[in-house]
């Protein structure tokens, strides 16, 4: 497994797991142990998604960057003011990355 | 509002397309009991929800059906990649073909059109709840 594929099976499983216990913390909002697990699940969550948007390519608007015409697939012309890698990587559903 | 994450809640390659399946799946996206139902019955019934632990499960629970909804869209889309027009008529794909060619059109298998009449939003709290359990169960 590359590291592309690693860092994403993190956000994977601890995304997923955030999500449950999201859905129970807002019926037991006090509940210490879920308190805690939420805390450091999420701590793991934001550095896979900051190391995987760091080398990898965005999974959000906040993580979008503007690079240089013609790399990470971008037809831009040189000369062009760097654009937008948002639509650069194939979409989710396209099944072909992950 | 909400925003955006590139990412499916749940991976889905499927490297086999199948479109006679696909066309059974596809009521998960806007048959009677899914995902497009599910989220809207949630994501509607939230403004009425007296209590804001419920209310906020409400959101929260319609908002992961949203990424259910796009689960099951990838997989449909999946499936039906690169067919032949004997394919499409063999599978039985083809009566959905022709309205919609491959786009994702939110209907049943049986080809009846989403429509809003499976769900229900009545402004009470448990009328709603109990609606909720009987179209979702296990999560409410």
């Amino acid at each position: 497994m590359n590291e592309k594929c690693r860092l994403m099976q993190v956000i994977y499983e601890t995304g997923f797991a955030l999500d449950d216990a999201a859905l129970y913390l807002d019926t037991h909002p006090c509940d210490p142990e879920a308190i805690q697990f939420f805390e450091t699940t999420r701590n793991y969550y934001k550095k896979a998604v900051e190391d995987y948007t760091g080398q990898f390519g965005p999974l959000s608007h906040e993580t979008a960057r503007f690079t240089a015409p013609g790399t990470d697939g971008c037809g831009c012309q040189s000369g062009n003011m760097n654009c937008w890698n948002w639509v650069q990587d194939p979409w989710p559903w396209e099944g072909d990355d992950f | 509002m909400w925003s955006y994450e590139k990412r499916l809640q749940y991976p889905v390659k499927i490297s086999r397309p199948d479109p006679k399946v696909a066309m059974v799946i596809l009521t998960q996206f806007g048959g009677p009991d899914g995902e497009l139902a599910a989220s809207q019955r949630y994501l509607s019934q939230r403004y009425t929800m007296p209590y804001r632990e419920v209310a906020g499960l409400l959101t929260d629970i319609g908002t992961e059906e949203l990424a259910h909804m796009e689960i099951i869209c990838a997989i449909v889309h999946q499936l039906t990649r690169n067919l032949t027009p004997e394919e499409l008529v063999a599978s039985g794909f083809d009566k959905y073909y022709v309205d919609h060619t491959l786009g994702l059109w939110p209907q049943s298998a049986g080809g009846a059109p989403f429509s809003a009449t499976v769900f229900q939003s009545k402004g009470d709290p448990i009328t709603d709840l109990f609606e909720d359990m009987a179209a979702d169960g296990t999560t409410m």
